[in-house]
């Protein structure tokens, strides 16, 4: 689904990812961890094309991310660590405009903003301007409009930051659904316990170098993540 | 932390003409540029407020009347900075957007609505000074006799006056941010109000004139008027003739008016920064879904934007107003207006020549203060992000900012021209060739101004004046087009012997399309990928 080779971006001198590779196969939540500035968000950039990359080659579907960059985003939906939405739309116009960017028919978009607003509570909200809405509320709206065309491949960075507890266990459940249905996840987190018992796979940064990836059998072994992790940041 | 408060206002408003391409500073060159372009636009204003002070002064200066000299312009003055001043005061006091973060340190408002206060009390000193200045310098060159009082007072006044502008404006910029936060459709009201407060100023600044005529004729009458009703006005004029007991009961009052505003305003900043709607929430009720096209959606998106914003309509759109405001004036008055055409032609046998012309260049002035494509692509600002991540062709994005701009800028341009035409007389090939070189250059502006937001974007912005007031690209585009506006007219008269109107007209019409298939080709190629790499 999503094969990263080679992946090297540099601002100015200083190398944000060095030489990286990894391969997400459909059905498989990729974890990808590593303390703040290791490269994940600029990883998860280049990913989306939203950030030119110095080297290497990014392919989505076999489609590369450099040579048709709107046939691979049309395969996927991105939700950055930060939600900046329109503010001068209400919630609705949003979604409208995020379904009429991806074709999406009036009747799947009907059903679909339906069913995901119910499971996040946020159809009641949906008539207000994104100008209203507090963060937690923004970032439902991101992941509702991530889902709104039933995208193959999710890149999400830090996608549960600000959300309640609730949101948080409907979005883990979307998520394995989407994977059990032959989609892939690729996100970036903190949270280690999310991280190992939600992922099927993870991949460690350090330094915008991949240090570990793997299964999450094959990266923990006998020890926790979180083990793992402070023992490779060491 | 008041010093720090304050150096970090002074960067926000003003620290954007040091900054380049997403942030970074600016070079050398660029800076140099900037200012340069800043100080001939400065000289510009402030020659045309040195001719109104040159005139005033001979006639009240050397009769005795410099007081009444001082109380005139001492009160355009103030006209001029709060009008100048009053939404961004708005904007940098009340609707920053670094408001919560600000709450949430341990600041007094005082100290806070302080350090804003300076950011605005020196852009109300620029103001004031642009027309200020120049009476204070034809005044040092009329009097008969200077003195020391009357050599410093002038000066000193000019940052009295500040302090009056400041403390009106917030006092405004209160009453607009009290009934924003009551409204829902903000963006609407405000632009109905600053538009009468914009027809205000030019029914008095049309006036004016006839007012200085009535003034030498009235003179007691007036010199009683500013006695009694403007009295503080008759007190600044005193003052800056050199009044030492004038200028302390003018300071005095300007002093205890700022006071009071800061006081009050003090008490109740947090309160109507955080006042965010009395509406009742709307619940959301679903409705049949329509989709569109993602052309249709990203114009929708554009327009959107646009309608949402006062500030945005105002500043690049207020050229739309006057474009309207002046067909229906040239119906009103059609009588008048072919009068005053008659008698014209009668010194200038070649006026019907060159009237279409005429008219064209006076849509093209209007058409240049309608910059919507400016500021379009810096206004993405965070939200950049989305059009980025999402399968769409950077140049449907430019395609359709460039169509909000021919749409919302064509109809009202095309049908005033096409009256003005008709009361003008100038014959059907002559409106016609007007409506071609306006549509024309319609789409010349848009381009312009969307290649220059490519090429210069400023994209971290906090507070949203900032793109759209404080960008050089917009005064690029509309000097640029009042300058292409002033050589096609100056052409036509010139010319007037050797090349036909019509032709004139033509000839733009097609250097003008030439120019927008370049500039479509370049904005399609190049533009585009400049978008995507933003």
């Amino acid at each position: 689904m999503l094969k990263i080779e080679h992946l090297t971006k540099t601002y100015g001198d200083f190398k944000a990812v060095d030489d990286l590779s990894l391969h997400i196969a459909p059905g498989e939540i990729y974890g990808f961890i590593g303390h703040n500035g290791a490269g994940k968000t600029t990883t998860l950039k280049s990913v989306v094309g939203i950030q030119s990359f110095d080297a290497g080659e990014i392919t989505i579907g076999g489609v590369s991310v450099r040579s048709d960059p709107i046939a691979c985003k049309k395969q996927i939906a991105y939700i950055p660590d930060n939600p900046d939405l329109y503010e001068y739309m209400t919630g609705i116009q949003y979604l409208n405009f995020v379904a009429d960017i991806f074709g999406v028919g009036a009747v799947e978009r009907s059903e679909r903003i339906h069913t995901y607003a119910e499971t996040f509570e946020l159809t009641a909200d949906l008539g207000e301007p994104i100008s209203a809405y507090s963060h937690g509320m923004r970032q439902k709206l991101a992941i509702i409009s991530a889902l709104i065309h039933e995208p193959k491949l999710i890149l999400m960075d830090e996608p549960f930051v600000g959300l309640d507890p609730k949101a948080t266990h409907s979005l883990k459940l979307i998520m394995r659904e989407i994977c059990d249905q032959g989609g892939a996840i690729f996100f970036s987190t903190h949270v280690l316990e999310v991280a190992e018992k939600l992922c099927d796979k993870v991949a460690i940064i350090k330094g915008g170098r991949l240090i570990r990836c793997g299964s999450m059998e094959e990266v923990r072994g006998d020890e926790s993540l979180e083990s793992v992790f402070l023992e490779l940041e060491e | 932390m008041l010093k720090a408060l304050i150096k970090k206002q002074l960067m926000e408003l003003y620290g954007n003409y040091l900054q380049g391409k997403n942030g970074k500073r600016r070079s050398r060159k660029g800076v140099i540029g900037y200012a340069v372009l800043m100080i001939v636009l400065m000289l510009v204003l402030l020659g045309a407020f040195s001719a109104i002070s040159i005139g005033l002064g001979l006639a009240l200066i050397p009769s005795g009347n410099a007081w009444l000299f001082f109380s005139i312009l001492g009160l355009m003055a103030l006209v001029m900075g709060v009008f100048g001043d009053v939404f961004s005061t708005y904007s940098a006091l009340y609707h920053a957007k670094d408001n919560d973060f600000m709450l949430s340190l341990p600041i007094p408002p005082s100290k806070l609505l302080f350090a804003r206060m300076v950011a605005v009390y020196v852009t109300g000193l620029l103001y004031v000074t642009l027309v200020f200045l120049p009476a204070v310098i034809v005044y040092w060159v009329l009097a008969e006799s200077l003195t020391l009082c009357k050599i410093l007072f002038p000066v000193l006044l000019l940052f009295v006056i500040a302090f009056l502008v400041l403390a009106l404006s917030c006092i405004l910029g209160w009453v607009v941010a009290l009934i924003s936060a009551r409204l829902k459709n903000k963006s609407y009201i405000t632009v109905l109000l600053s538009v009468v407060l914009i027809a205000l100023y030019y029914v008095v600044y049309f006036r004016i004139n006839m007012l200085l005529q009535n003034i030498m004729q009235h003179l007691d009458a007036i010199a009683a008027t500013m006695q009694s009703a403007l009295y503080p006005f008759y007190q600044l004029g005193l003052a800056a003739d050199g009044n030492p007991l004038a200028m302390l009961i003018f300071t005095a009052m300007v002093g205890v008016l700022f006071a009071i505003v800061y006081v009050v305003l003090s008490r109740s900043f947090i309160r109507i920064v955080t006042t965010n709607r009395s509406e009742k929430k709307r619940v959301y009720k679903a409705t049949a879904a329509k989709a569109e096209s993602v052309q249709k959606a990203l114009y929708r998106k554009e327009a959107k934007r646009f309608t949402s914003s006062a500030t945005y309509m105002l500043n690049c759109g207020l050229g739309l107003m006057i474009t309207v405001v002046a067909a229906v004036a040239a119906v009103i008055k059609a009588g008048a207006v072919r009068d005053v055409v008659s008698e014209l032609a009668q010194n200038l046998p070649m006026l019907a020549e060159i009237l279409p012309s005429a008219l064209t260049a006076f849509m093209f002035m209007m058409i240049s203060m309608n910059t919507i494509s400016t500021p379009s692509v810096s206004l993405e600002g965070k939200q950049l992000w989305i059009l980025q991540s999402l399968p769409v062709e950077p140049r449907d994005v430019i395609a359709a900012k460039l169509r909000l701009h021919v749409i919302v800028n064509i109809v009202p341009a095309a049908v005033s021209a096409a009256v003005i035409g008709i009361v003008l007389q100038i014959g059907v090939i002559g409106i016609l060739l007007t409506l071609a070189a306006v549509a024309a250059f319609t789409v010349f502006t848009g381009q312009l101004g969307l290649m220059l937001g490519l090429r210069k974007p400023h994209l971290t912005w906090t507070n949203e004046t900032v793109p759209i007031k404080q960008n050089m690209n917009v005064l690029i585009v509309m000097f640029g087009g009042w300058v292409i506006a002033i050589a096609m007219g100056a052409g036509a008269y010139l010319l007037r012997n050797v090349l036909a109107g019509e032709i004139l007209l033509a000839a733009i019409t097609l250097v003008l399309a030439v120019l927008c298939l370049l500039m479509q080709r370049w904005l399609r190629g190049s533009g585009a990928r400049i978008f995507a790499a933003l």
